[in-house]
């Protein structure tokens, strides 16, 4: 009976918890999806007047780059393949951006698409969590 | 592959940059009639451009919806992109409230207003009389 309960005890702890990620889930999501919308805006604006805004965008990459790894603790793990591929390629942008290729806004322009595929990801998961 | 979310926000960065790089020229011009005829919806700024031989027309929606609870009409407003015939019918349409289409509809507005030719305008004035 002893070990019975054990296992039912178990079985509750980990049903809390998922239930409380899913909680957590769906309050931070939200938030952090807005702002990493802005983020994205902002380098829009760059892009329009690059490369004199070149060092305002590198900023605004590492800020998106910031929040999808702040997301990605958040995400269920069945979701998470396309929004980590999408944060490795952003990370290596922010170490790599004093490279001559991010002195013109084409490989920058691949970033904010890569950002808005990840804007309309997380907007899908905020959608699904909320019929979980 | 890409799936249906994917392929629309390509086509949205896409004519973004393209837009950016001055290769699409877009024109601010009355809304087509087919757009506004039968309904009390309000188009502040309708922008069309040619690409690939394709008309588009990107817009700001203001219209009205019903509040039941409060039985009340009240305005809302939302940004369109469409592909548009030669008959100036809509014949596809995405109006979601989408990042990619909102920072597209900025980046136009931008451009037609010309925007960063009044400010540099504004800039060099500033250093003439220094």
């Amino acid at each position: 009976m002893g070990i019975v309960g054990f296992f039912i005890t178990l079985i509750v702890m980990y049903q809390v918890r998922e239930i409380r990620a899913t909680f957590r889930a769906r309050a931070r999501l939200p938030q952090i999806n807005k702002e990493l919308q802005k983020a994205g805006s902002a380098l829009n604006t760059s892009l329009n007047n690059w490369p004199v805004s070149k060092n305002t965008g590198h900023g605004q990459i590492k800020v998106a780059s910031s929040l999808i790894d702040d997301a990605i603790t958040f995400i269920p793990r069945a979701s998470r393949k396309k929004i980590v591929e999408i944060n490795g390629k952003l990370s290596k942008a922010v170490h790599e951006f004093s490279q001559a290729r991010y002195d013109t806004p084409d490989a920058v322009w691949d970033l904010y698409s890569d950002i808005q595929v990840a804007i309309t990801s997380l907007n899908q998961i905020e959608k699904n969590l909320n019929w979980e | 592959m890409y799936d249906s979310d994917d392929k629309t926000i390509t086509l949205l960065v896409k004519l973004n940059r393209l837009t950016s790089l001055g290769k699409i020229n877009w024109r601010a011009e009355p809304p087509p009639r087919s757009i506004i005829r039968g309904t009390d919806d309000h188009i502040p700024i309708y922008m069309s451009a040619i690409y690939k031989g394709r008309t588009f027309g990107l817009f700001l929606q203001r219209y009205q919806s019903y509040d039941g609870e409060h039985d009340r009409l009240y305005w809302s407003e939302r940004i369109v992109l469409a592909i548009i015939d030669q008959e100036e019918n809509v014949l596809w349409e995405i109006e979601n409230s989408s990042s990619a289409l909102h920072d597209l509809f900025e980046t136009v507005r931008r451009k037609v207003a010309r925007v960063d030719d009044i400010i540099d305008d504004l800039i060099n004035d500033d250093h003439d009389e220094f």
